[in-house]
């Protein structure tokens, strides 16, 4: 059996890294919200979070995943709220009976049940980027929500990609998010891995030492840095030398796979111009620090390196000048 | 009298054995040990190079003299004397190099030495560049290269780019620049050997017309023409022309032309293109427009144009070759630049660029002040081997044996492979850049025979400095790998086989008499014996499965249904250690959107009960939408949450159910709404229990929109035709012992079907229905070749 997950959300034994993120999240203030690129692991890292807080001996939180993708209406946030309550139902251990379908009635009342069994509620919404959509087709249930998120007893993470950060706070957005900044604050940038965590990830290291791939550290080493500790191409990178025997067959796998391209093209679709062109002509720098954070760049002799040789071979392909010109042209 | 020889050749022996004991790796690892311990560092170093070149791959509790073991861990002695010899930027690389090599991390004293290195190591800061910086060498070279290209100077301007790509490979500037005036240079060149040939060319033709070859002079004519206008040039083709034309009636012109065209081919035939070109400017010449000469001319002209442009090729590898040997390093690179602008990715002249590169960079850090420090390549070897009397050794009892492993330098390193005799043997290797170093794989498949085996590898870098390391194979030969039990157990079974035999052919005629047609188009595959081909996919998604969602494309027909149905039946038969399987197949075909999630419930729940899980009284999804009522994704929400709490009830392993879903391009005409719906299934907490494996033709390209619910979603996985082999069974195999097939019959019926199971499926039933009713038992070429494929017909014709 190969190990490693690509596409579906993992946690528990499955799960490598972000130790220094989950022990801030467990202390963190009452709301924060996470941004990152696609396949980042960010449904991974709330679910991770659902995962140990249904099992925190120290913390009494009851946890809570509300999927925020497709949402345009209000129905669809009350119908999705439904389906969240239904999915946490056991872990929720009857808190959320007879609530109101209302989850901007329903969230308070969940708040004040937790507070009088001496915990709260961990309100875990992913795919945030469908507020854009929501707002625009339901403004006032956005605003009943963001209140409804304030109530005591609730302790609320939010996932979404930079978009929703970088449209949703624009003021001069016609899909601009009121609330969204006074409730959730600034966004923190979710990056990949640290490199020991990426290391573990490629060697399983939670399996049972018989399970594991046999992986050299030289080609830990390899694999690692050709992914840029990102988790996605860590998983495939993973695979691909279970299936194919061989590190330099995987990489070759992952460098032509059209789903690598894909994730690198709708990854820089996602980012500012400035931003974009700096990954393509090196400059403004000042664009950087954000490209720092999510991990697509590190600094490098006073300069900066693209992170991920997948990534910079892409970027120097025949075919992404023809995939980034039409976009920066669109800015 | 004894005594005095005995002593001398003693003597001898000893004489003899000094220089090989001297030359032993871990003489020159003591040694080098001994060295570090009296703070010799630079013979330190010279003896662990030493050592390294004999035994490069690092290890805990090495054989080394009669029975004393040694930790070898080489580059971490090399790096503790780098350390004390102010080598800072050597002492790390060589740390680096031992963690990458792994073995440290057994010896904890050694890791710990490592580390405690490794601190003092980074405590050091790197020595101040004396020169430019490498900014400032790009920058600098980037505006001289512009500044000799705006002058026309290609060459220089090559020359001037070379600093920047040498110390980083990477800006794109640069490389773009590159690429751009090896392109210029190269077509500059070519207009100079026009230019310089043209004259020579005129005058030729113009002898050869006073000779009278016109033919000649006009093929001549027309080359100087294909470079640009010429008036010269035009006035003697249009001589030559007439000619060649003069004097001919019109029934004289036909047969010149005719005999033209056979002499042009018969030439062509032969390997001389440019006479064949003569012989058709006879034709041009009669008829201009001839078609056959035309076309004759452009694959000439494209014959002439390739051995050229191998010419060109060949040149500048040799140039490039020359220059690099005698250290010009910016001309060998200049040269092979010119070799990539004929023929991208010419393996030769990218490894002359990396060369060049890697020289000129040397020089430049050497330059700046940087320790410029070469460490031998590092080897690990990949096997599982175990110590036995004090020599680590792979035990197997596969005589197939196939050695790995990985060379670690700053440069690519060349691997050499030698076997107990020093005799030289073919392995492959393949390098990979990665961050500042190169990683090299190693492999070589040897065929072993009982007892032990050493295979030796010698990497070399691209500074000659070599290493080298030992890998030993045991092969212990099982019983049943022996002669012996087989004869005897042959003969016993000779007599069983030919009772079996007999049976079998009355077998076969009982077939024959009932017109016996194993072969199956247009449905699915369910019967394991006929499906051919996908064991390698199936076992792949097998491996797979636990933890992903796949989705299988191909295009119609190419047995996508058949797969997902063997899939079902492997899946339910599957005894995994760690998860119980509960496939489930639906058919979307047809589905309206509707009533999806009530046909994925319907089918759900059939295959519960038929374990014993159903819900009793439960009525039909499917019948209340036909009610007119609703079944949504919240219901199915609702019923799978119910399910998989029963199933994890009802088995001591991981729940797995696997949604395996044909015709998924369904969900293309669908409301996006509920793909999203369908989507949010496997976001859910049951998800941990859920998996699907979906088949579809267009469904790949929808997907990999960003606004997709399933962007990213699933593994990729292609159907495409099967191998030639097991396609080759496939037309055999169903029929073997009731017809023969005359020789490359399988192999025609293969290749008419394009490896496609379902048409090899449609011929063979064609075939044997045809020879059924013929009464014949040998199917023949003619018979491939006359006889329709019959079966359904999708609706693309396949």
């Amino acid at each position: 059996m190969i190990p490693y997950v690509i596409g579906q959300w993992v946690n528990g034994d499955r799960f490598y890294g972000r130790a220094a993120l989950l022990a801030e999240l467990t202390s963190a203030p009452a709301r924060s919200w996470w941004a990152g690129l696609r396949r980042i692991g960010k449904t991974s890292l709330l679910r991770e979070l659902d995962h140990r807080a249904a099992g925190d001996p120290v913390h009494r939180r009851w946890p809570l995943v509300w999927d925020f993708q497709g949402l345009n209406t209000a129905t669809d946030l009350a119908d999705s709220f439904g389906e969240a309550l239904l999915d946490a139902e056991e872990v929720l251990d009857g808190l959320a009976t007879a609530v109101p379908e209302d989850p901007s009635l329903a969230l308070p009342e969940l708040g004040r049940r937790a507070r009088e069994r001496g915990g709260e509620v961990l309100v875990l919404i992913d795919e945030a980027d469908a507020l854009l959509d929501l707002v625009m087709a339901a403004a006032p249930a956005v605003a009943a929500l963001w209140n409804a998120l304030a109530a005591a007893g609730l302790r609320v993470v939010v996932v979404s990609s930079p978009r929703l950060a970088d449209v949703g706070l624009d003021s001069a957005s016609s899909r601009y998010v009121p609330g969204l900044a006074a409730t959730l604050g600034a966004p923190h940038w979710l990056g990949p891995l640290a490199d020991d965590e990426a290391a573990d990830l490629l060697r399983q290291s939670r399996l049972p030492a018989a399970d594991r791939p046999h992986l050299e550290g030289a080609e830990v080493e390899v694999l690692r840095q050709a992914a840029g500790n990102h988790p996605m191409l860590l998983q495939m990178l993973g695979k691909r030398r279970a299936e194919l025997g061989s590190v330099a067959a995987a990489l070759a796998h992952v460098a032509a796979d059209r789903s690598v391209a894909n994730l690198f093209a709708v990854d820089f679709d996602l980012l500012a111009p400035a931003e974009r062109e700096f990954l393509v002509n090196g400059a403004p720098t000042e664009a950087a620090e954000r490209l720092v954070a999510f991990g697509l760049v590190a600094p490098k002799g006073g300069g900066f390196e693209v992170r991920s040789p997948l990534l910079a071979g892409w970027l120097a392909s025949d075919s992404a000048p023809l995939l980034i010109e039409p976009r920066l042209a669109r800015q | 009298m004894v005594r005095p020889v005995a002593v001398l050749l003693l003597a001898f022996l000893l004489g003899l054995a000094a220089p090989a004991w001297a030359d032993l790796w871990y003489v020159h690892y003591e040694n080098a040990e001994r060295a570090l311990a009296a703070g010799e560092w630079r013979r330190a170093v010279e003896e662990l190079n030493q050592a390294l070149e004999r035994k490069a791959d690092s290890g805990r509790r090495v054989r080394s003299y009669g029975m004393k073991v040694v930790d070898y861990f080489p580059y971490l002695k090399l790096g503790i004397a780098y350390h004390h010899l102010g080598q800072a930027t050597a002492a790390r690389e060589a740390f680096d190099t031992e963690v990458r090599l792994g073995v440290v991390d057994q010896s904890p004293e050694a890791r710990r030495e490592l580390e405690r290195y490794q601190e003092l190591a980074k405590s050091i800061p790197p020595p101040e560049p004396d020169g430019p910086t490498p900014e400032e060498i790009t920058r600098e070279a980037l505006a001289a290269s512009r500044q000799f290209e705006t002058q026309g100077r290609l060459d220089d301007a090559m020359t001037a780019l070379a600093p920047a790509l040498a110390l980083d490979p990477q800006p794109v500037a640069a490389r773009e620049a590159m690429a751009r005036l090896g392109a210029a240079a190269l077509a500059e060149e070519e207009r100079a050997r026009r230019a310089a040939t043209l004259g020579r060319q005129l005058d030729d033709a113009r002898q050869r017309l006073a000779a009278g070859d016109a033919p000649a002079a006009a093929r001549l004519l027309r080359e100087v023409l294909l470079a640009g206008e010429n008036a010269e040039a035009r006035r003697l083709l249009d001589e030559a022309q007439a000619m060649i034309v003069a004097d001919s009636s019109a029934a004289e012109r036909r047969a010149r032309i005719d005999g033209a065209l056979t002499e042009a081919a018969q030439l062509e035939a032969s390997g001389q293109p440019a006479a064949a070109l003569d012989r058709l400017e006879t034709v041009f010449a009669l008829e201009a427009t001839n078609p056959a000469a035309r076309e004759q001319r452009t694959r000439l002209t494209a014959a002439l144009e390739a051995s050229a442009q191998q010419a060109r090729v060949t040149a500048g590898l040799t140039s490039a070759r020359d220059h690099l040997a005698a250290g010009r390093f910016e001309a060998a690179l200049s040269a092979a630049n010119r070799v990539l602008a004929v023929e991208r990715g010419q393996s030769e002249a990218l490894v002359l660029v990396r060369q060049a590169y890697s020289e000129i960079s040397r020089r430049l850090l050497a330059a700046g002040g940087s320790e410029a420090v070469n460490l031998p390549p590092a080897l690990r070897f990949g096997g599982p081997r175990q110590e036995i009397d004090g020599v680590l050794v792979e035990v197997t009892t596969n005589p197939e044996f196939r050695l790995t492993g990985v060379a670690i330098d700053r440069s690519p390193v060349d691997v050499r492979f030698l076997d107990d005799h020093g005799r030289p043997l073919v392995g492959t290797t393949s390098s990979q850049a990665v961050g500042d170093y190169f990683v090299t794989e190693l492999a070589l498949g040897r065929q072993l025979a009982a007892g032990d085996t050493t295979v030796t590898v010698i990497a070399t870098d691209a500074e000659g400095q070599s290493s080298r390391g030992e890998y030993t194979v045991r092969y212990r030969r099982p019983w049943f790998r022996s002669p012996w039990p087989w004869v005897v157990s042959g003969a016993a079974l000779a007599a069983g086989g030919v009772f079996l035999l007999l049976r079998r052919r009355r077998r076969r005629r009982h077939q024959f008499e009932r017109r016996f047609n194993p072969f199956i188009a247009g449905a699915p595959i369910f019967d394991e014996a006929l499906f051919y081909g996908r064991e390698p996919l199936l076992q792949r998604i097998l491996q797979t499965v636990h933890n992903n969602s796949l989705l299988l494309h191909g295009e119609r027909r190419i047995g996508k249904t058949s797969l997902l149905h063997q899939l079902e039946r492997r899946l339910q038969r599957l005894d995994d250690p760690e998860f119980t399987f509960v496939p489930v197949f639906v058919d979307l075909q047809g589905t309206p959107e509707e009533r999806l999630f009530a046909a994925l419930a319907d089918a759900i729940h059939d295959v519960l009960k038929a374990r014993g899980l159903g819900v009793p009284g439960r009525p039909s999804a499917l019948d209340i939408v036909q009610g007119g009522g609703v079944y949504s994704h919240h219901e199915l929400i609702r019923e799978l949450h119910g399910w998989l709490k029963s199933l994890r009830e009802a088995s001591p392993k991981r729940v797995k159910l696997v949604l395996l879903i044909d015709e998924v391009d369904e969900l293309n005409d669908y409301d996006s709404r509920v793909s999203q719906n369908l989507r949010s299934l496997f976001m859910k907490r049951f998800a941990e229990n859920l998996v699907a494996v979906v088949a579809g033709v267009r469904i790949r390209k929808e997907w990999e929109k960003e606004g997709s619910p399933w962007y990213n979603f699933f593994e990729e996985i292609a159907v495409d035709a099967i191998e030639p082999e097991p396609a080759r069974r496939l037309v055999v195999e169903p029929v073997r012992g009731l017809f023969r097939f005359a020789p490359g019959v399988p192999e025609r019926i293969v290749e008419l079907a394009g490896g496609r199971p379902f048409q090899i499926q449609r011929r063979c039933l064609a075939l044997v229905q045809r020879l059924h009713e013929e009464k014949r038992r040998t199917i023949t070429l003619e018979d491939v070749e006359t006889t329709a494929p019959t079966g359904v017909v999708s609706e693309d014709g396949a």
